[in-house]
C-alpha cells in the first residue's frame, strides 16, 4: 500500500468565545493518497475550512489545534515550528481560497506576487529563471499571453481569470497537494465549469493530489475519488464517491442530497431523487 | 389561444434601457474617457397575475438592475417599465403609493436587509405603520406575520445579528407581507443560506404563494432551482433577455447558445465524473480556453 | 399586549439596557474606570455647592499658600482660598464648555453631514463638504483667542440674550467641532446609505427623513461617540488653555486653566500644590472621558454579544 501524502489522524481545533472554548473541528481524521482528489463536503459552521486551514497551521489566531495529528509525508505538521512550517507552506502543500480579489495583493502585480513566491522557497533561483516560472505556470492554467499579463494588476482580471492566478501561485512551486478550499463558490457556473477542468487538467499533467472543500455535493462528485461529509465539527460519513453519492447512509448526507434542485432532465440517482421544494400550483 | 381571458398583467418592461456610468469624474466628462455600462438592454418582459416567473442570469447580466427597476429603486434611461398599466417613472402620490404598497422585494443578503440596530419586533411594526396599522394592533400583526413565516413571536426581541441566517430571511419575509402585497421580488433570496434552508425558504416562498395569491418574480443565478419553481423561465445575459419560455422548454430544447452553455456548466454529480472520465479515457481535445 | 402591559415592557426594557451596560462594564475594567472618572467630575460639577468645604472666591489673605493639611485638604493658593473647593468648581467651567461644546458640534455636524450624505453625488454635496473642509482648517485654540481676543471679554447681549465670555467661549469651539463630525456623519451615512436595508425601506415606502433619521444615523453613532467623547477631551483642555491666558473664565471664577495661570510664578517657589491638582484634574478627566468613550462605542453597538472574543 502506498503511503499517504497527508494524514489527519483525530484533529481538534478550537476558539476561545466569550463562555469559554468552543471546539470547531472535534475529532476529525482524513487522509489524501497521492494523486487521490478529495472532497469534503458541509455547510456553513460544519468545521470544513476549519480543517483545512489546520493543515496549513493557517488557523486565526486566538483559535488553536488542540489535539490530533497532521501527518505530511509522515511528518507532524502540527508538532511543528512557524519557520519550519514556513517552508512546506507553498512548496509542499498549497492553498486556494474562496475569494481571489482578497487573496491576492492588489497593490502588486501578478508577475511581482509569482516571482516572490518562486524566490521564497526557492532564494538561488535568479530573477530571470522566477520569471520564466511565472510565465510556464500562467500559460499552465490558460492564460493567454502570459508575458504580457505579468504586468497586470489584479483588479484587471475578471473573477475566473483570478481565480486562475491564485492557482498559478499555488502551483508555481510544484507543491504536492493542493488545498482548494471553495475555489469556485464566487464564480459564475459557467467560470466554476472551466475552473474545475483546470483543477482536473492540473492532476492529471503534474500529479498534484487535491483536496477539496466545498458545499456543493454534486460539484464534489464531479472531480473527487473520495469524499468526507462534515457536520458540526464531525465527519459523519465518508468514502468512494459513488458510495456516498447513490447509496449515503448517514441522514445528513441524505439530506444533503434531497435538497439540492437539479434538472430534470438529469437524474439524481438516489432513491429520493426528486427536491423537495413542493408542488406549484398550475 | 384560450378562450378565458388571460390573467391581468401586473409588471411589464418594455424595450427598457438603463446605463450606468462608470469611471465618473470631472476629467473624464471633458476629455470624453467616461465609459458606459449597459445593464439593461432592450429589455422586455412580462409578468401576469399568478404567474412565478424565474430569471436566471450570471452575475453582470443585468439581472439586479432588472430587479431594482421592477421595484422603483431606479428608473430606466429608455423604454417603460409599467405596473398594472402605470408607468413607474412617472407614477407621483397616491399611484406611487399604491405601487409601494403593491410590490415589495426580498433581498439576498440577510445579513444587510434587516437593519442591525433594530429588533425584529420594531422592523416589523415600522412596516405596519407605513401599512396604516393602528399602533394598539401592531403588536398582535407582527406576532402573526412572525407565526406566518413560521417563526416564533419571541424573536421579536431579538436583533439581527442573534438570528440565523435562515430566521433572518423568513423576517425579511414577513417584512414584505407586513404592507399585504400582490406581487413580490425575489433578489436571490436564497444565495447566501446553506443547501438545507434553501429548500425551506422556497417552501415558504411557494406556500405564500398559494395561500395569499401572490406573483412572483424570482431571480436567480441558479438555473436548476428556477426551472422547478418557476412556471416560465427568462435567461438573462449581457443585458439582454435571451431565452424565455415554460421550464421544460428552456431545459430540454434551449434555442440560445448561451442557454446551452448555462446547462452544460452545471455539476452534474456523479454523472458528469463519468463522462469527464471517460472524455479524458478517449483523450478529447483540452478544455477550451477561457474566453474573457 | 394590553395597555396595563406596556409601562412594563418599557421599564423592562430599560433594565435590559441597564443590565447590559453594567455585564459590559464588569467585563472591561478600562470602560468602568473612565466611567466612574466621568461621574465624578460630572458630579463635581453638579453638586459643587453641596460637597465643596469652603467658598471658592472669597479671599482670606491669612491662609494663603498653605500646604495640604487636615483643614486644607489640597492646601490653599495665593489668596487663601480651598484649592480642594476651587477645583471642585473648577469643573463647573470645564464640563460645560466641553460638553455644550461637543453638544452644538454634534448637532450642527450631523445635520450636515446627514445633508451631504443625502445629495450624494451632486454638487450640493460638493460645496458643503468643501466649506466644512475650509472650517476645518482653522486651528481650534488660535481661533478661540483670536476671536474673544478681538471681541473682548465682556459678556454680549444680543436681543433678550446675554452672552458670557463662557458661552462665546463654547460656541467658537462647537463651531470649530462640526466639520470633523460632519465628516464622520458624511462618510459613515454615505456608506449605509447603500445597504440593503435602506433599500428595503424605499421599497416599503418610508420617507426620505424617516429614512435619514431612523435608519441611517443610529449607524453612524459608533464612530460619532468615540469622537465626541474625544472632543469633550479636547474641549477641557482648549478651556483651560484659553483660560489660561485669560481670555476664558474670568476671575474670581475658578477655572482648572485658570487655576494653572496663577500657579504659574508658584511653580519653582515650592508651592508644589498650586498647579498639581489642576493639572491633574484636567489630565484625569480627559483620561477618563477617553476610556469611556472607547467602552460606550462597544457597548452600544448590538453587534457586540456575538462572537467577540474576551480582550
Amino acid at each position: 500500500m502506498t503511503a499517504l501524502l497527508l494524514d489527519v489522524r483525530d484533529l481538534r481545533v478550537s476558539f476561545p468565545m466569550a463562555n469559554g472554548m468552543t471546539e470547531a473541528v472535534r475529532g476529525v481524521s482524513f487522509s489524501v493518497a497521492p494523486g487521490e482528489a478529495i472532497g469534503i463536503v458541509g455547510e456553513s459552521g460544519s468545521g470544513k475550512s476549519v480543517s483545512a486551514l489546520a493543515v496549513m497551521r493557517l488557523v486565526a489566531q486566538p483559535g488553536r489545534i488542540t489535539g490530533g495529528e497532521i501527518l505530511f509525508e509522515g511528518r507532524d505538521l502540527a508538532a511543528l515550528d512557524e519557520k519550519a512550517m514556513r517552508t512546506v507552506r507553498g512548496r509542499h502543500i498549497s492553498m486556494v481560497f474562496q475569494d481571489p480579489l482578497s487573496s491576492l495583493n492588489p497593490a502588486f502585480t501578478i508577475g511581482q506576487q509569482l516571482v516572490d513566491t518562486v524566490r521564497a522557497h526557492r532564494p538561488a533561483a535568479t530573477r530571470e529563471a522566477a520569471r520564466d516560472r511565472a510565465v510556464e505556470v500562467l500559460e499552465l492554467v490558460g492564460i493567454t499571453e502570459a508575458g504580457r499579463r505579468l504586468t497586470s494588476y489584479p483588479h484587471e482580471f475578471s473573477g475566473g481569470m483570478r481565480q486562475r492566478v491564485m492557482i498559478a501561485l499555488a502551483i508555481a512551486c510544484e507543491p504536492k497537494l493542493l488545498i482548494a478550499d471553495e475555489p469556485t463558490t464566487a464564480l459564475d457556473v459557467t467560470i466554476q465549469a472551466q475552473v474545475v477542468a483546470l483543477l482536473w487538467q492540473l492532476r492529471e499533467k503534474l500529479g498534484l493530489s487535491v483536496l477539496f472543500i466545498s458545499h456543493n455535493l454534486d460539484l464534489v462528485a464531479e472531480i473527487c475519488d473520495r469524499v468526507y461529509v462534515m457536520h458540526t465539527g464531525n465527519v459523519v460519513e465518508h468514502g468512494d464517491v459513488e458510495d456516498i453519492f447513490l447509496r449515503p447512509q448517514h441522514s445528513y448526507t441524505r439530506m444533503l442530497q434531497n435538497c439540492i434542485p437539479r434538472i430534470e432532465g438529469v437524474q439524481p440517482w438516489s432513491a429520493a431523487a426528486r427536491s423537495s421544494t413542493g408542488e406549484v400550483a398550475p | 389561444m384560450t378562450s378565458q381571458r388571460e390573467p391581468e398583467i401586473l409588471l411589464e418592461f418594455v424595450k427598457a434601457r438603463k446605463e450606468f456610468v462608470l469611471d465618473d469624474g470631472l476629467i473624464n466628462r471633458l476629455t470624453g474617457k467616461r465609459r458606459l455600462l449597459r445593464a439593461l438592454d432592450d429589455v422586455s418582459l412580462t409578468v401576469r397575475r399568478g404567474e412565478i416567473v424565474g430569471l436566471v442570469g450570471e452575475s453582470g447580466s443585468g439581472k439586479s438592475t432588472l430587479a431594482q427597476a421592477a421595484v422603483r429603486l431606479l428608473t430606466v434611461d429608455e423604454g417603460y417599465v409599467n405596473y398594472r398599466g402605470e408607468n413607474l417613472a412617472s407614477a407621483r402620490g397616491r399611484a406611487l403609493k399604491d405601487f409601494r404598497r403593491s410590490v415589495q422585494m426580498v433581498f439576498q443578503d440577510t445579513g444587510s436587509s434587516l437593519n442591525p440596530r433594530k429588533t425584529v419586533g420594531r422592523a416589523l411594526d415600522e412596516s405596519l405603520a407605513l401599512r396604516g396599522l393602528a399602533r394598539a394592533r401592531r403588536a398582535e400583526r407582527s406576532n402573526e406575520l412572525l407565526d406566518v413565516v413560521g417563526l416564533n413571536g419571541a424573536l421579536r426581541q431579538r436583533y439581527p445579528h442573534q438570528l440565523s441566517g435562515g430566521q433572518r430571511q423568513r423576517v425579511a419575509i414577513a417584512r414584505c407581507l407586513a404592507l399585504e402585497p400582490e406581487f413580490l421580488v425575489a433578489d436571490e433570496p436564497v444565495a447566501s443560506l446553506d443547501v438545507s434552508l434553501q429548500s425551506q425558504i422556497i417552501k415558504l416562498l411557494l406556500k405564500l404563494r398559494n395561500e395569499l395569491g401572490l406573483t412572483l418574480l424570482f431571480i436567480s443565478h441558479d438555473l436548476a432551482l428556477v426551472s422547478h419553481i418557476s412556471t416560465r423561465v427568462a435567461v438573462m445575459h449581457a443585458g439582454r433577455i435571451v431565452e424565455e419560455g415554460p421550464p421544460e422548454t428552456v431545459l430540454r430544447s434551449p434555442s440560445d447558445p448561451y442557454t446551452r452553455a448555462l446547462l452544460a456548466a452545471i455539476p452534474k454529480g456523479i454523472k458528469g465524473r463519468r463522462a469527464r472520465r471517460e472524455s479524458a479515457l478517449l483523450a478529447v481535445s483540452a478544455p477550451k480556453e477561457a474566453a474573457e | 399586549m394590553s395597555v396595563a402591559e406596556r409601562p412594563l415592557a418599557e421599564a423592562s426594557r430599560v433594565m435590559a439596557a441597564l443590565q447590559r451596560i453594567w455585564q459590559g462594564a464588569r467585563l472591561n475594567w478600562a470602560t468602568t474606570t473612565g466611567a466612574v472618572i466621568v461621574l465624578v467630575a460630572v458630579g463635581a460639577a453638579i453638586f459643587a455647592p453641596l460637597i465643596a468645604p469652603y467658598d471658592p472666591i472669597e479671599v482670606a489673605i491669612e491662609n494663603k499658600l498653605l500646604p495640604p493639611s487636615a483643614e486644607f485638604w489640597l492646601g490653599t493658593d495665593h489668596g487663601g482660598r480651598d484649592i480642594l473647593s476651587r477645583v471642585i468648581w473648577g469643573a463647573r467651567a470645564s464640563l460645560t464648555v466641553s460638553l455644550l461644546a461637543v453638544a452644538i458640534g454634534v448637532t450642527g455636524g450631523v445635520l450636515i453631514g446627514l445633508f451631504a450624505a443625502y445629495h450624494s453625488g451632486s454638487w450640493v454635496e460638493q460645496i458643503v463638504m468643501r466649506a466644512i473642509d475650509a472650517i476645518a482648517s482653522i486651528p481650534l485654540l488660535i481661533w478661540a483667542i483670536a476671536i474673544i481676543g478681538i471681541v473682548g471679554v465682556d459678556s454680549v447681549d444680543i436681543g433678550p440674550f446675554t452672552f458670557t465670555n463662557v458661552h462665546k467661549l463654547l460656541i467658537l469651539i462647537g463651531l470649530l467641532y462640526m466639520p470633523t463630525l460632519a465628516r464622520i456623519t458624511h462618510a459613515v451615512a454615505q456608506v449605509e446609505m447603500t445597504s440593503d436595508y435602506v433599500k428595503a425601506r424605499r421599497v416599503q415606502g418610508a420617507g426620505n427623513l424617516a429614512i435619514m433619521f431612523g435608519d441611517v444615523l443610529p449607524n453612524c453613532l459608533s464612530p460619532l461617540i468615540v469622537q465626541a467623547t474625544l472632543l469633550v477631551a479636547i474641549g477641557i483642555v482648549v478651556e483651560a488653555s484659553v483660560s489660561f491666558v485669560g481670555l476664558g473664565v474670568q476671575p474670581p471664577t475658578p477655572s482648572w486653566g485658570s487655576m494653572l495661570a496663577d500657579a504659574r510664578n508658584y511653580v519653582f517657589s515650592g508651592e508644589w500644590w498650586m498647579p498639581v491638582f489642576p493639572g491633574a484634574a484636567i489630565s484625569l478627566t480627559v483620561v477618563g472621558f477617553n476610556l469611556l468613550g472607547d467602552g460606550l462605542r462597544d457597548v452600544l453597538d448590538p453587534r457586540r454579544s456575538t462572537g467577540r472574543l474576551l480582550t
